[in-house]
Parts: structure tokens; C-alpha cells; sequence
């Protein structure tokens, strides 16, 4: 059974048949992206109805990479049940690769895909019993629009494949800032 | 000239498998390279790169490994040497390889021997790998990794509702620790290997769940080691201790067809070295010590799992290298004591063989090998020969042709259990057998190699383990009868073809297509072989467009395996859930895969990181009936070289 949806698949072979097309002005690992967005999973049936989620913040640190670029990041996600399941957080830390596009003078979209490991939390519970983890995928697109010279304010969109035996599709909305800077030359040093 | 350094890469392979020292030759060489590039991870992984040794595995950790027909998978005889020692890791009913207490970054070469060839001064029938590490670096050094893996099929939050699962696994994690310091010929090496293994495949727990007492919980294994080389009275020597460990290991006894938590221990010491005689000739020796033991974990509710076994080895063996030959002369002796919780029809065990080996070069390109090994063990004896010629012309082509004959050779079956039988000429020795191979290598231009190798072996007396092995539905408890069955022959035939094109200087490709057949009238003999797969091979591909960057990509199939022992577990439920019945078959179906890998130098090479996704669309890959199955994987990789 192939559990990689469709989407993610899409969006993986179009990365890498693209990298030729994007522009890449940056020295390699030559600056640093902090990023920080509110992220807002969309209503509907994730987990079957038995939870909903309150939101979740995202931070990540990105660099040009020999094409495209990396970032690596971590998001969480907080649910609560519906019924009589705990509540749970998901903590998931990931490594993402991607392309960006300029469209217009200060507009740029970046589309990425990203893998990770989910850290399920719940409440009320114990030991072993407390937590799960749990590999994840997935893609997402980002509009940025720079509003001064180092600073971005972006938003986008993100779609996720958790490879629980039932797997768990979480698309979400991401709004955010990043800050531009460039990278110190030790950092530059350890990742060349 | 870049075409040159591509072709010169392509030959150092062709030409490297011709090696005076071990005699015919090593089949395959795996380089160091080639494994830290590719998607391994312990040293079992190493069999994705060569799949005519055929594995199979129930829990992922302890292998069974049938390199090309030398012998079934109830016959794990094969030899592990590490830098010539000749190491022990058999116990029970596996050749324990994952416990070598040797990492990935530590080694130089793997020789792998799928043809009966002179391995260090012994005639190695049944297959052997040989393991020599890189040469320590002046001074101190200073090694390290660290790897963490996450299996899906978990059912996360999911536990608490109708689309519940059983947790298919915890995160493993593995690490080693190695200190070198040497000095001109003197150096010292302490290294450390750590696995986990969470036994947590419902395919075994289910058929646990209700015999053990008290969860066992992670499988631990420790593997340290310590090594000392010097120089003496002019010739090299090396001391190697090892003391691989294993607490709570739920391990799988093949006759019984069960689990059982135990936890064991293997200390070794080992010397090998050798010193010049005259200006030709040498004295080789190697000597060893183990002792295993192993002991059921406690409150496990179990029995038959309190073993001891302690071996001595040895070998000595003079060497005389003239221009166009090499003779070697030696002795061996292989002494065991065992002690169990059922009575055993032989307790001790005296082995001595002698062996004499004959190297000719008859010209610059053809060289002829014949090994000799006389064996006796009390009122039984065998012998055992091979004769091997090679051609090799450079960088144009290499041909080699054995012919390998045994005759009533007296051994040590692995399986401990079994020994409680008199094992006759049958299974308590292979049966007699007369192989033959020929193995032709050339390359296409300047970038591209070809191997071409086929096989054949006819066997006689060869005894098989008759069981049949049933599962009570209620509570998946084993029923098993096990008893040493009627000696049979026939016939195995196969071959390897291989090609590795290297394309530029970013990208390689390498094809190998194995197949392996029993043909026989006897349909025990043909049933036996069966549980091995007819078609297995491997499609790879390594990028690598900076010397700080690669990608790796593979995929690999396997055919379906047959195990007639198990034929009554078919259609046995093991796990009812939302997506229906998951059931046992004696019919392990095959498959086709695909691992990615990406790999990442740091900090000027001192620091690597790997991340690997094995089996990334989720096949079922299952070697056992009654095995686990592998399912999509993540793994991510740390290593620190100073």
C-alpha cells in the first residue's frame, strides 16, 4: 500500500523537477531565515471528529542550500476531544527542502516539502501510556512579501501526512514573520 | 584523464578480487565507501548489497543467511573473521553478526566469500565475510555514532477510539564509541557498539502476550571490544577481547518455533599474528577462547533457555612464498563443551583438521589455487578440497572457475538444540557436496563493469529438520515437533549477474540480478531450499554532486519464499482491527522496495549526518512466517570522526 497521498507526492516530483527553473542568487548556506507563524489546521474531519485543534505555532531556521534551500523547524499543535478522549499537544520537529520564486519586486512564493517526527502528548495520562511517536510528511506553500529589507511577513498554506495506521491529514493555514540575516562565518564553516 | 581516473575506480574492483593472501579470492568486496554510502546502518544491512546471501530474519536482529546454495538456512556455518581473527558470534541457533563489536565507519573492506575458498590459512566451505578494519591514524582519534529510528504503523492518538492498532514499534535507537591512540606499529583501539530492538511486531507479540509472565521490554545488546596491535620479533600481532551482551532479548528458537527472554553473554579473547621465519617463509598462527551463557530473564515462565558453551580455536600453519607460489601448511583445532537444560547425546566436541593450500601463478594473468582440509572429530572424519583457476587480464577481463568437493565432514551443528540427537553423517554434518563456479568480470568501455557469475552444487546426505509447526488459534501458543529427518539429494543451480556503469563523476548506477533454484526429485530436498527466495536483486543509484553532499536511492525485490513446515498456520488470525484479519501464511510473499538516502558532511568531514527512509512506500517485507514485517522507516544518522 502506498500511504503517500497524492498531493505530497505531486508536489515532491514538481520540486524536483523545478530546481533548474527557480532562481538561486544566494552563496550557499550564505544567510539565515528565523521564522515564527501561527499555524491554524482547517475545521473538518481530521482524527474522525474526536478532536478539534485550537492552533499551534511553528518556528524554523532556513538556509540556501546547493539548490533550493533547507530549513529545519518544529511545530505544535494542541487538540482537544470532542468527547471522552484526552486532549493532546503533537510537537513535531522537521527538516524541509524548497524552491522559491520571485513574482513581483517584493513578492516571492516558496513551495516546500518537509519530513519529521510527531510527538503525541496526552493528558492524564502516564509512563509509557503518555506518549507517541510518529513519522511525518509533507508540503507546504508560502507566499512572502518583504516589508523592509531584512524582514518578511508571510503566509501560506501546509498539508500533512502522519503515518499512524490510520493516517492522520492535517492541512493547515500559516501566517507569520521571518527575519533575514547573514549567516555568522562559523555557521557557514560547520555546514559546508 | 578523467575518464582514466573513472576507469582506474571501475578496476580497482575488477582486479582487487584477486588476492594471493586469501588464496581463490573473495566473491564480492565491499568497501568501506560503499557501505556509508549506501542505506546501512548495522552490519546485517551489509546483505542489501549482496542478495545471494539470501536472508531472512523473524525479529529484524538475528539473521539467517544462505550464501549461494553453500548451505541451507537451517545451517548457519558460514565464518566471521575481523582483521583475521576468526570470531565467535554462533550461539543458539544464529550467527549473530550484528554483534561483531565493529561500527559502519570503522571498516576498510568486507571480503565476502560465496565460493569454497582459502580464508586465512582454512578452507571455508560454507561461505565466510571477512572484516578488516581501517588502519588506525597516528596519534589519537576519536569515532562515533548515533541513530535514532521511528517504524509507521503506530496508531497514535487513534488508541482511544474503533481505529485502534497495536503499537508496532517504540523508537530504537543505536550508538557507538571508538578511541584509537597508536603509534608508529603499536596501537590500541577501544570501541563500543549499542542496539535496541524492540521486539513490539504484533506478528510476535500476539503469539506472546499470553506466555510471558512479565514483558521483557527493550532488547539491550552491548557490544565493547578492545584491540591492541604490535609488532613482534618481526611480524605483526593483534589481541582482540570482546564482550558482546544481550539483556532481554526475546529471541526466536528455530526448533521450537517460539520466543524466549533470555539474556546472554559471549566473552572472547583472540590473538592472530604471524612471524617471519626465513626470507620466504612465515609462521601464521590464530588462537581464541570464548565462552557463551545464557540465561532465561527472569519471571519469564520458561524453559530450556539456561545454556553454556565454551570454545577453544586455533589454527597455526606455516607459509612459504616463493616467486611464482605460495604453500601453506597448517593445523587446526576447534574444541567445544556444552551444557544445557536438556540432556545432550554429545556434550563435547574435538575437531582437528589439517590443510594444505598450494597458490601457483603460471603467468603474469593465471593463477591456480588447490586447498586440501583432512577432519576428524573422534571415530568420524572427513575431507574436503578445492581447486580454483582465474585468469586476469588486467583491465580487459578476469575469469575464475572452482570446483569444491566435501566428503562425511564432521562439524558443529549451530543449532544447539539439536545436538541432544546423534546427528550421523546428516544434518550434524551438511551432507557431502561437489560445487562448482565460474565467475567471468569484464568491463563495457571505460565506465561501465559487468559480473557474471554462475553456480552449481550437488548435495547427498544432506539431513533436514523435520517439524511441523501449528498455532493453537485461541491463544496463538506454538505447537512444534522437531526430529532430525530422512537424508536427501539434489541439486542447487544459480547465478549473479551484476553491472555498475559509471556514468560521471556525480552519478553511478549499479543492476544485480540473483537467482538461485533446488532441482531435485526429492520433494523434501526441494522444499527445504524453498524457504529461501528464487529472485532477489537491487537497482542503486548514488549522486553525488559535491564531495559534502549525496543521494542515494535503491530498489530492491525479492521473490516469494515457501516454508512447508508451516503450512498449518495458514489462515491463523493474529490481529483483528478496523481494517480486518491479519493472518499467518506459510507462503512469505515477495516484494519490492525503495530506500532513499541523503547525506550531509559537517564541519569539514568531522561530523556526517544521514537521514534514510527505508521501504518509503510501505511494502509488506516479511522474511519468516512467523516473522516481523518491516514496514516504511525513517532513520536519522550521526557520525563524528576527529
Amino acid at each position: 500500500m502506498n500511504p503517500w497521498p497524492s498531493l505530497v507526492r505531486f508536489i515532491f516530483a514538481f520540486l524536483v523537477f523545478s530546481t533548474g527553473l527557480h532562481s538561486q542568487p544566494d552563496e550557499p548556506f550564505g544567510s539565515l531565515e528565523v521564522s515564527v507563524s501561527f499555524l491554524q489546521p482547517t475545521k473538518g474531519e481530521i482524527l474522525h471528529g474526536y478532536w478539534d485543534s485550537s492552533g499551534g505555532l511553528e518556528i524554523s531556521v532556513g538556509t540556501p542550500f546547493y539548490w533550493g534551500d533547507l530549513h529545519a523547524g518544529a511545530e505544535i499543535l494542541a487538540f482537544s476531544t470532542l468527547g471522552d478522549t484526552p486532549n493532546f499537544d503533537v510537537l513535531i520537529p522537521w527538516l524541509s527542502w524548497g524552491v522559491s520564486w520571485p513574482i513581483v519586486s517584493r513578492l516571492s512564493i516558496h513551495v516546500g516539502s518537509r519530513i519529521g517526527i510527531s510527538r503525541f502528548e496526552f493528558d492524564g495520562l502516564a509512563g509509557y501510556e503518555r506518549t507517541e511517536i510518529e513519522v511525518m510528511a509533507g508540503a507546504t506553500a508560502t507566499a512572502a512579501y518583504s516589508v523592509r529589507s531584512r524582514w518578511n511577513v508571510t503566509v501560506g498554506v501546509g498539508y500533512e501526512v502522519i503515518f499512524t495506521s490510520e493516517q492522520i491529514r492535517i492541512t493547515h493555514f500559516h501566517a507569520g514573520l521571518a527575519y533575514r540575516l547573514p549567516s555568522p562565518q562559523w555557521i557557514k564553516n560547520f555546514l559546508k | 584523464m578523467r575518464h582514466f581516473i573513472i576507469g582506474l575506480t571501475l578496476f580497482h574492483h575488477l582486479g582487487a578480487v584477486v588476492d594471493t593472501k586469501t588464496g581463490a579470492g573473495a566473491s564480492t568486496i565491499l568497501y568501506g565507501d560503499d557501505l556509508r554510502t549506501a542505506g546501512i546502518t548495522r552490519l546485517s544491512d551489509i546483505f542489501i548489497l549482496v542478495p545471494d546471501w539470501r536472508p531472512s530474519s523473524i525479529d529484524g536482529h538475528s539473521w539467517l543467511y544462505s550464501p549461494r546454495g553453500l548451505s541451507p538456512l537451517q545451517n548457519q556455518k558460514w565464518s566471521v573473521y575481523l582483521n583475521g581473527h576468526k570470531v565467535d558470534l554462533q550461539w543458539i541457533d544464529f550467527n549473530h553478526l550484528n554483534m561483531l563489536p565493529v561500527s559502519i565507519d570503522m571498516i576498510d573492506k568486507i571480503e565476502l566469500f560465496t565460493t569454497p575458498a582459502n580464508v586465512e590459512g582454512e578452507l571455508q566451505s560454507d561461505g565466510a565475510i571477512h572484516i578488516s578494519t581501517i588502519s588506525p591514524a597516528q596519534g589519537f582519534s576519536v569515532s562515533g555514532r548515533f541513530l535514532l529510528g521511528n517504524e509507521t504503523g503506530d496508531t497514535g492518538p487513534y488508541r482511544f477510539t474503533e481505529f485502534a492498532t497495536t503499537n508496532v514499534d517504540r523508537s530504537a535507537s543505536d550508538g557507538s564509541f571508538g578511541l584509537t591512540w597508536a603509534r608508529e606499529k603499536l596501537y590500541v583501539r577501544g570501541n563500543v557498539i549499542v542496539q535496541h530492538n524492540p521486539s513490539s511486531d504484533v506478528a510476535i507479540l500476539s503469539r506472546n502476550q499470553s506466555r510471558v509472565n512479565d514483558w521483557p521490554g527493550l532488547h539491550r545488546s552491548i557490544s565493547p571490544s578492545i584491540t591492541v596491535g604490535f609488532a613482534l620479533a618481526g611480524g605483526a600481532q593483534e589481541f582482540l577481547a570482546a564482550l558482546p551482551t544481550n539483556r532481554r532479548y526475546f529471541y526466536h528458537s528455530l526448533p521450537l518455533a517460539e520466543e524466549r527472554a533470555i539474556n546472554s553473554a559471549l566473552p572472547q579473547i583472540s590473538v592472530v599474528g604471524s612471524f617471519p621465519i626465513s626470507p620466504l617463509s612465515e609462521f601464521h598462527y590464530r588462537t581464541s577462547t570464548s565462552h557463551f551463557k545464557m540465561s532465561q530473564h527472569p519471571n519469564t515462565g520458561q524453559s530450556e533457555s539456561d545454556w553454556t558453551r565454551a570454545r577453544s580455536e586455533g589454527r597455526i600453519a606455516l607459509v612459504r612464498r616463493d616467486r611464482d607460489a605460495t604453500s601453506r601448511f597448517g593445523f587446526g583445532w576447534l574444541s567445544e563443551k556444552r551444557e544445557g537444560d536438556v540432556p545432550l547425546d554429545e556434550s563435547e566436541q574435538l575437531i582437528v583438521t589439517a590443510t594444505a593450500a598450494l597458490d601457483r601463478k603460471f603467468s603474469r594473468s593465471v593463477l591456480s589455487t588447490i586447498t586440501g582440509t583432512g577432519i576428524r572429530s573422534g571415530k568420524k572424519y572427513g575431507i574436503e578440497g578445492a581447486v580454483s583457476m582465474a585468469v586476469d587480464r588486467g583491465e580487459k577481463w578476469f575469469l575464475r572457475a572452482t570446483v569444491a568437493y566435501l566428503y562425511s565432514r564432521p562439524q558443529m551443528h549451530p543449532i544447539t538444540w539439536y545436538r541432544r540427537f546423534d546427528l550421523g553423517s546428516g544434518a550434524g554434518q551438511g551432507g557431502d557436496r561437489l560445487s562448482t563456479d565460474i565467475r567471468w568480470a569484464f568491463p563495457i568501455g571505460s565506465r561501465a563493469l559487468v559480473n557474471l557469475s554462475i553456480y552449481h552444487r550437488y548435495y547427498s546426505k544432506l539431513a533436514w529438520i523435520d517439524n511441523s509447526i501449528s498455532l493453537y488459534p485461541n491463544d496463538l501458543s506454538i505447537l512444534s515437533s522437531p526430529s532430525i529427518g530422512a537424508e536427501t539429494s539434489g541439486h542447487i543451480v544459480g547465478g549473479r549477474f551484476s553491472i555498475h556503469n559509471r556514468q560521471s563523476t556525480q552519478i553511478s548506477h549499479k543492476l544485480v540480478v540473483t537467482i538461485q533454484r533446488p532441482v531435485s526429485n526429492d520433494s523434501t530436498f526441494v522444499s527445504g531450499w524453498q524457504q529461501s527466495p528464487q529472485y532477489l536483486g537491487y537497482y542503486q543509484v548514488i549522486w553525488q554532486p559535491r564531495k559534502s553532499f549525496l543521494a542515494w536511492a535503491m530498489v530492491r525485490w525479492s521473490g516469494k519464499s515457501q516454508w512447508s513446515q508451516y503450512s498449518h498456520i495458514d489462515g491463523i488470525v493474529y490481529e483483528t482491527d478496523f481494517r480486518g484479519n491479519q493472518v499467518y501464511n506459510s507462503t512469505v510473499p515477495g516484494f519490492v522496495i525503495i530506500d532513499l538516502k541523503v547525506r550531509k558532511l559537517l564541519a569539514g568531514g568531522r561530523l556526517d549526518a544521514n537521514l534514510l527512509l527505508r521501504n518509503i512506500l510501505n511494502q509488506v517485507v516479511r522474511y519468516h512466517p512467523l516473522g516481523a514485517a518491516f514496514g516504511f522507516t525513517l532513520l536519522v544518522e550521526i557520525g563524528l570522526s576527529l
